[in-house]
Order: C-alpha cells, then sequence, then structure tokens
C-alpha cells in the first residue's frame, strides 16, 4: 500500500515538475470495448436559475460538471492520485529556474464554431479571470501573475511572481475551460466533447456530441443532458428509479443501500474535502496552543466517522492533506482519542468560561451532528462544550471566520499546496482561524520553489507536523465522495475529483 | 330597489378591489423589509467565502446597499410598479423574464391539479353528504383527513417511492421543456399532480358536505321532504344551489393555496416553476428575484381571495342586499 502510493507520488510529482513523456491514466479493466450511441442523462446540484455559460462564473457543482462536458482545459486532473494528464496543452514544462512555465497547444483543434485553436485563445481565456468585474473564484491566482503572453500560434508562456513548481495543477481548475478570443456572449463555443444545444439556466443543458473533437478515443455516447436537481432526496430518487444514467453528489449514508440495488453502481472515493473545527487562534482561550491541542485530543475520529461518515470516508490528522494525496507524510504521529491527556492539558490552561462551538446546516446537515457528537466525546475529557446551531442564513459571513470556534468546510483543491495556500498562510485573506505561524508558512513558500522532490516532500512533512500538533483547524475526518451510474454505463473511472475530473462523460459508453 | 341593490354591489366590489390593492401595496413592503433584514447583506452573501474586503465594499457600491432603506424601497417600488423588479444579481437578466416562463410552468401545474381536484373534491363532498353516517361518508373523511394531516412534501416522497422508484410507472424528477410532447408533460406532471390533487382535496370536500348538510336542516328542506321529493333531487336541486356560496368561495381559497403549495412540491420533484425559482433565488441570496417572486405569489393569493368574495356575493343573491341600516 505505502509502496503503490510512493509510486505514484513520484511520478505526479515528475510529471508536475519535469513533464516528461505524458501518460494518460491507466483505465480501470472493463469487460467491453467502447461503443458509439446513446442518450446519456447525468445529473449534479447546485445550479440555479441565473447560472450562465460563462466559464469565469462557475463556482458550483453543475458549473464544474458543465465546464468538463462542453470545455477543455489546458490541463486535466485524473484518477485516484490527481495526476495531471494533457488536454489542450500536450506538454509544458518549466523556465527560467521556474519563474516561467511554457504549455505547449494541440494543433488543430477545432472549437464547436469551427474555429482552430491558437495560443492567443488560451491568453484570452485565462486573463479574463483577472479583469475588475470578475467573481471568479480564480481571480486572486491569475491576477498575482506577471504576465500570460503568446508565443506564436501554439504556445503560451506564463510568467510567475516566485518561483513554483507546482503552478501547472491551477490550469486544471475547471473554471479555466478555454473559449474562443474575443467572446462576448457566452452560448457555450467550447473545445469540448459535446456542444450546447440548449440551456435553460437551473434546469437542464442539452448537448449532442461534437463530431470534430480532438480526443480521437473519446465521446462515445451520441447526446448528453445535464438535469439540475438541487434536492438531494430528488437526486437518489431519480437515480434509482433510472431516470438518472449517472450522479454525483450521493448521500454517503445511502451508499450502502444504494449498493444493495442490481440495476446501479456506486464508487466510493476518499475525498480532500473535509468539515473542521475552527479555532481563532488570536482570540483566548484558543490563542493557547495546549488548549487546541487539549480539543484536538478530546475527539473520537474514528468514532466520528462511524457515527456522521457512515464510515466512509478516512480518518483526519488536523492536516488538509488526505492519506492518498502525493505529498502526504504517514511520518507525522497521527492523533488519537486520548481524554485524560485531554483533561490534563484543559486543566492547565485553566480556563473556566463556557466553549460555545457554532455550527450550521449552512456547511451541511452533518455539520451539526458533527458538534454535538464532539460534545459527547469532550465531555468524557471533562471539557464542556455548548453547542449553539445558527441559522443557515447568513452563517457563511457572519460566522464562520468570526466567532472564537465554529464549524467551517473546504472542498477538495487540486494540490496540497492550493490549500495550504488559501486557507492556512498567514498572509491569506482566506485564514479562517487566523493561525499564523512562521515557520509553517517558511515551508509552504520553500515547498513551492523546491525543485527536488525529496527536499520539497521534507518541507511538506514539516508543514504537516506543524499544522497538525500547533494549527487552529480541527480536520477529525475527510468526507467521501459517492457516485454511481446504472448499471448500463460502462468505462467510469473513478478519481479523486469528483466525475474523474468532470471528464467521465466523454468516457462513458453504454454496453 | 335593483337601482339600489347594483349601487351596493357596486361600491362593494369597488371596496373589495381597493382593499385588495392596499394589501399588495403592504406585502410588498413586507417583502422588502424581508429581504433587505436578512442577515448578512447581499454582497457578502454573493461572494461567500471568496469575500475579500475590496470586493465587498464595490459590489456593496454597485448595488445601492450604501442608501438608506425607506430610498431603497420607494425606487424599487417605483420601478416595480413599471413593471421592472431590476435585474438577477446571478447573471443580469431582468428578474421579471426569468420569471415569466417559469410562473407559466407553475400555473400550468397549479391549474392541472385544479382542474382535477375541484369536481372530484365537490363529487365526493356530495355524495357523502347524501350518504350521511353511511360507511362512504366516513371512509371519504377518514382518507381526506389522512392526506390533510401528512405534509405535501412527504406526500410528494412516498409518491416518488411508490411510483417512479418500486414500479417505475412515472419519473422522479420532472423535467420539462419547451420541446418536450404533450404527452411527455402529461407523463412529467403525473405525480405532482397528484400531489397537489391529495394536499388539496381535503378543505373542499369537508367545505361541501359541511355546507350542503347545513342547509339540509332547513325549514324549506323539511316541507320539500314532506312533499315526498327524492333525496338526491332534494340535495341536487334545493341545497346545493344555496350552498354554492360557501363551495365558490373555498374553491378560489383551494386554488390560491394550490399556488403556494407549488413552492415545495417543484423543489421535490426540480419542476422548473416560479416555487423552485424562488427557493434558489432565496438560496443564493438573488434578492431582486426573492422581491419579484414574493410580490408576484401574494399578488396572486390576494386576487383569488378577493374572487372569491366577489363570486360569493354573485352567487348569493341575499349577500348583494346592503348590509348596512338593517
Amino acid at each position: 500500500m505505502t509502496e503503490g502510493l510512493k509510486l505514484s507520488r513520484r511520478r505526479l510529482l515528475e510529471l508536475t515538475a519535469m513533464s516528461g513523456a505524458m501518460v494518460l491514466a491507466p483505465r480501470l479493466a472493463w469487460a467491453g470495448e467502447p461503443q458509439r450511441g446513446g442518450h446519456l442523462v447525468i445529473s449534479s446540484g447546485g445550479a440555479a436559475a441565473g447560472d450562465s455559460l460563462d466559464p469565469r462564473t462557475f463556482n458550483s457543482p453543475y458549473g464544474a460538471a458543465m465546464s468538463g462536458i462542453i470545455y477543455n482545459n489546458l490541463i486535466a486532473v485524473q484518477g485516484p492520485n490527481k495526476e495531471l494528464v494533457p488536454e489542450l496543452a500536450h506538454s509544458w514544462e518549466a523556465i527560467n529556474g521556474g519563474l516561467s512555465w511554457v504549455f505547449n497547444l494541440v494543433e488543430g483543434v477545432e472549437f464547436h464554431n469551427g474555429k482552430i485553436l491558437t495560443s492567443e485563445d488560451v491568453v484570452f481565456s485565462l486573463r479574463r479571470h483577472a479583469e475588475p468585474d470578475s467573481r471568479s473564484s480564480m481571480r486572486s491566482v491569475i491576477s498575482n501573475l506577471v504576465d500570460i503572453r503568446a508565443d506564436g500560434d501554439h504556445r503560451v508562456i506564463i510568467d510567475l511572481p516566485a518561483v513554483n513548481y507546482l503552478f501547472p495543477a491551477y490550469m486544471a481548475h475547471f473554471t479555466l475551460g478555454i473559449v474562443p478570443a474575443g467572446t462576448t456572449d457566452f452560448t457555450g463555443i467550447g473545445t469540448g466533447g459535446y456542444k450546447v444545444t440548449n440551456f435553460a439556466p437551473g434546469e437542464v443543458l442539452e448537448m449532442v456530441r461534437h463530431e470534430n473533437y480532438f480526443k480521437p478515443n473519446a465521446a462515445f455516447v451520441d447526446s448528453v443532458e445535464l438535469l439540475a436537481i438541487n434536492d438531494p432526496s430528488a437526486l437518489t430518487a431519480a437515480f434509482q428509479s433510472g431516470q438518472v444514467n449517472m450522479t454525483s453528489g450521493l448521500d454517503a449514508r445511502s451508499a450502502g443501500l444504494l449498493e444493495s440495488m442490481a440495476n446501479l453502481r456506486i464508487f466510493k472515493m476518499e475525498g480532500g474535502g473535509y468539515i473542521s473545527f475552527n479555532m481563532r487562534c488570536d482570540i483566548p482561550p484558543f490563542d493557547n496552543p495546549d488548549m487546541r491541542l487539549a480539543l484536538k485530543l478530546a475527539v473520537d475520529r474514528e468514532d466520528m466517522l462511524q457515527r456522521v461518515g457512515a464510515g466512509v470516508g478516512s480518518i483526519g490528522n488536523d492536516t488538509p492533506v488526505p492519506s492518498n494525496d502525493a505529498v502526504f507524510s504517514p511520518n507525522v504521529e497521527q492523533k488519537r482519542y486520548d481524554p485524560e491527556r485531554a483533561r490534563a492539558l484543559f486543566e492547565s490552561v485553566g480556563y473556566t468560561g463556557p466553549i460555545v462551538l457554532h455550527t450550521s446546516d449552512a456547511i451541511s446537515s452533518r455539520a451539526v451532528d458533527m458538534a454535538t457528537v464532539f460534545q459527547e466525546h469532550a465531555a468524557r475529557a471533562g471539557i464542556p462544550i455548548e453547542v449553539q446551531r445558527d441559522p443557515a442564513d447568513g452563517y457563511w459571513n457572519s460566522v464562520v471566520g468570526v466567532a472564537p470556534f465554529h464549524v467551517s468546510a473546504r472542498s477538495a483543491r487540486p494540490t496540497a499546496d492550493a490549500i495550504f495556500s488559501t486557507a492556512f498562510l498567514g498572509t491569506s485573506e482566506n485564514n479562517e482561524c487566523k493561525w499564523v505561524n512562521e515557520e509553517f508558512d517558511a515551508a509552504i513558500i520553500a515547498a513551492r520553489a523546491e525543485e527536488n522532490l525529496e527536499r520539497r516532500l521534507a518541507l511538506y512533512e514539516r508543514a504537516q507536523e506543524i499544522c497538525s500538533v500547533d494549527g487552529g483547524t480541527m480536520i477529525p475526518f475527510f468526507s467521501a465522495t459517492v457516485q454511481g451510474t446504472s448499471a448500463d454505463v460502462d468505462g467510469f473511472n473513478v478519481g479523486a475529483v469528483e466525475l474523474n475530473g468532470y471528464r467521465a462523460v466523454e468516457q462513458v459508453w453504454f454496453t | 330597489m335593483t337601482l339600489m341593490q347594483g349601487s351596493a354591489v357596486r361600491s362593494f366590489v369597488v371596496a373589495r378591489i381597493a382593499s385588495g390593492l392596499v394589501s399588495i401595496l403592504f406585502i410588498s413592503f413586507l417583502v422588502f423589509l424581508g429581504t433587505a433584514l436578512l442577515p448578512g447583506d447581499a454582497a457578502t452573501a454573493m461572494l461567500g467565502q471568496e469575500a475579500t474586503p475590496e470586493l465587498v465594499e464595490s459590489l456593496r457600491q454597485a448595488l445601492g446597499l450604501d442608501q438608506p432603506l425607506l430610498i431603497r424601497y420607494l425606487n424599487w417600488l417605483w420601478d416595480a410598479l413599471h413593471g421592472d423588479f431590476g435585474v438577477s444579481l446571478s447573471n443580469g437578466q431582468p428578474a421579471m423574464a426569468m420569471l415569466l416562463p417559469r410562473l407559466e410552468n407553475s400555473l400550468i401545474l397549479a391549474f392541472s391539479a385544479a382542474v382535477i381536484v375541484l369536481p372530484l373534491a365537490i363529487s365526493i363532498g356530495l355524495v357523502a353528504a347524501i350518504k350521511k353516517g353511511r360507511p362512504f361518508d366516513t371512509m371519504s373523511g377518514l382518507v381526506s383527513a389522512l392526506f390533510l394531516s401528512m405534509p405535501s412534501f412527504m406526500i410528494g416522497y412516498v409518491l416518488i417511492y411508490v411510483f417512479a422508484v418500486e414500479f417505475r410507472l412515472f419519473p422522479a424528477v420532472s423535467s420539462v421543456r419547451a420541446s418536450t410532447s404533450l404527452t411527455g408533460w402529461a407523463w412529467a406532471l403525473t405525480l405532482p399532480v397528484l400531489t397537489l390533487v391529495l394536499v388539496a382535496q381535503s378543505h373542499v370536500l369537508k367545505v361541501t358536505r359541511a355546507a350542503v348538510l347545513g342547509v339540509m336542516g332547513s325549514d324549506y328542506i323539511l316541507m320539500a321532504e314532506t312533499k315526498g321529493i327524492p333525496r338526491i333531487r332534494i340535495i341536487l336541486l334545493h341545497a346545493l344551489p344555496n350552498a354554492l356560496s360557501s363551495i365558490v368561495s373555498i374553491c378560489m381559497i383551494t386554488m390560491a393555496h394550490l399556488i403556494v403549495d407549488v413552492v415545495v412540491i417543484e423543489a421535490v420533484f426540480s419542476y422548473p416553476g416560479m416555487g423552485k425559482l424562488m427557493v434558489d433565488a432565496v438560496a443564493y441570496r438573488d434578492i431582486p428575484v426573492v422581491q419579484a417572486c414574493g410580490v408576484l405569489f401574494s399578488a396572486i393569493f390576494v386576487v383569488l381571495n378577493m374572487l372569491a368574495d366577489l363570486l360569493g356575493v354573485l352567487v348569493n343573491p341575499r349577500q348583494r342586499l346592503p348590509r348596512r341600516g338593517v
């Protein structure tokens, strides 16, 4: 198990750093050969009547699903180890000692309107994210770049403000789909395997096969329908009844029941997303590291995973790096439930006031369950937790990052650097715990610029150690993604990012 | 006499319409106030976890959130009176343009249910009245009360489980679009319409039965009975016309409730109507769309209530007499 992990970790880093020969994620062995034809219905939540086809506006599971069907990125993420594979860029390499990245584009790629892709389209598509009216979730990343420029028709060069060998992974983010240069009216013209025939925001996206798709062995079904189903019960019912052929976002707690149905295939995958308990490190009593450690030792992680996550997921160690991540360090000591030590630490702090844990349905129904289960665990260590359930309205902006002790959540990111930079660096605006640790920050910054793999892993190991012991974020477990197809769908590969990096639609066929 | 009667009806109609308009105006203020009082303002809610103070400030100015509440209300009301509810915060489309096709879908759903539930429930109510105290009366009362006491979404889920998941007769998700054929619509609408029928039948059934039975105790019915007229003829020709006023009222009020119930039912069946639009808009803090939906829903509700009163007067000659100076 560790051996396999090391191999794939090394492969990922090699790919990222040097972009040698690019290997496609090996397909799982399926009985049949791909067949053309059929009408595929998939579904996703998170849709709204205000959705648009502009990739810059994608910020929900529905937008991500749309992106992966009608647009392509420079790079795609595939498989359980989040391997970076070529898409519109057939190769990429660092130049200027890691300060610039070159992306070499596939030639002869055709947009849905017949236009041929050039580097100008890529430059246009990426630069849009930094414009003043952009509300793109990649805005901060793109606007920090020094330059995005075309070098001939099939080379794009991106200049970074500082050396970063992990940069290419950003290009796989689902908002960075490539559109034709100069597009102002976004009707879904992309290079993807399917072109839009009808889009009703918040209801449905209908598509037919793009006959000139540049990937030779992809896009098998003739037409695709992406249904917007926001209600989780309706989603499960539509999937059970066979009305939907493929879906992500199923509830882990119903996975066991769905698995027993003969007409369905269920795929469970340990993900990188998590629900956390955030302690504000600038507010007493959480400014005391002993207090933070006491609480971290007062949670029974196995029990919480069983009771809240239905056993589907993996145990967390208060760092945002799940055990299937390429830079995960198995050497960082896994914290275990230790009520005695927690009690001793808590008493040494001498804090007597109430410890109020804010939680809300706004995060997820599990967020409320988790807080209640934790209250029970902590009580056995003599730590009195008061659970305060706040209304869902406004929870994200009036409680998350504000209250001294609260429940929050983060979705999976393509790299450890992405999540560390967003949520843990002392300089980040999105650091909800206001945790500042100079040694940790230095390790994260140095890791970006470290070309040597072993040394980079060592830096990440140190960062995880510090984060696990000293950090303000408690991560009891990582949630799992539960996806499914009907039994007549073949070719579905499970990836750490949902729908195999949102490319599942072009990879499946009907048997 | 007729002249006086006519002017009394006219003044009643005018007064009723005026009070309806005042209600809508008052509701519009409540809707505006409600959306303004939502915790956290629209700017921070829209930006969510990615918010930076600089982005929030620019968005607040763009949305006009830095002005006082009353000024914002009057500006909004003035535009709304011209049919302009502002543009959606999420995609910049006019809120009304997003709303109208959805309103059409909701009305199709609500009226399909009404066309089925009103004749059905009135008939069952009449038969129950005719067979008062017999097994049919008891059973219809029991079944009707059973569905009345279940929440509407619960009925929806039970129907989905039975008819979509177990027997696979109808779709679990009612996805319809412009290109859907008529039979496709019928297939997709069956379960949501059935849910609405089960939810809405109870009041109509009970009021019909009670109104007819109430009239049955009158002297002129006793007179008819002693003359030896068959019971069914008494009920249809003598009792029903006099009970019609309350039946018409409850029908209108039931239609108003149907329009409101679609909010929940549309979410359960993922049906692209105004209710689902409103629920999504609330979740994404698309305030102009929420306001437009809120005002439109309440306007429909007020208008149907008003029709209930007016029709109730028109079908009952006694109520046309002046109320004052008895």
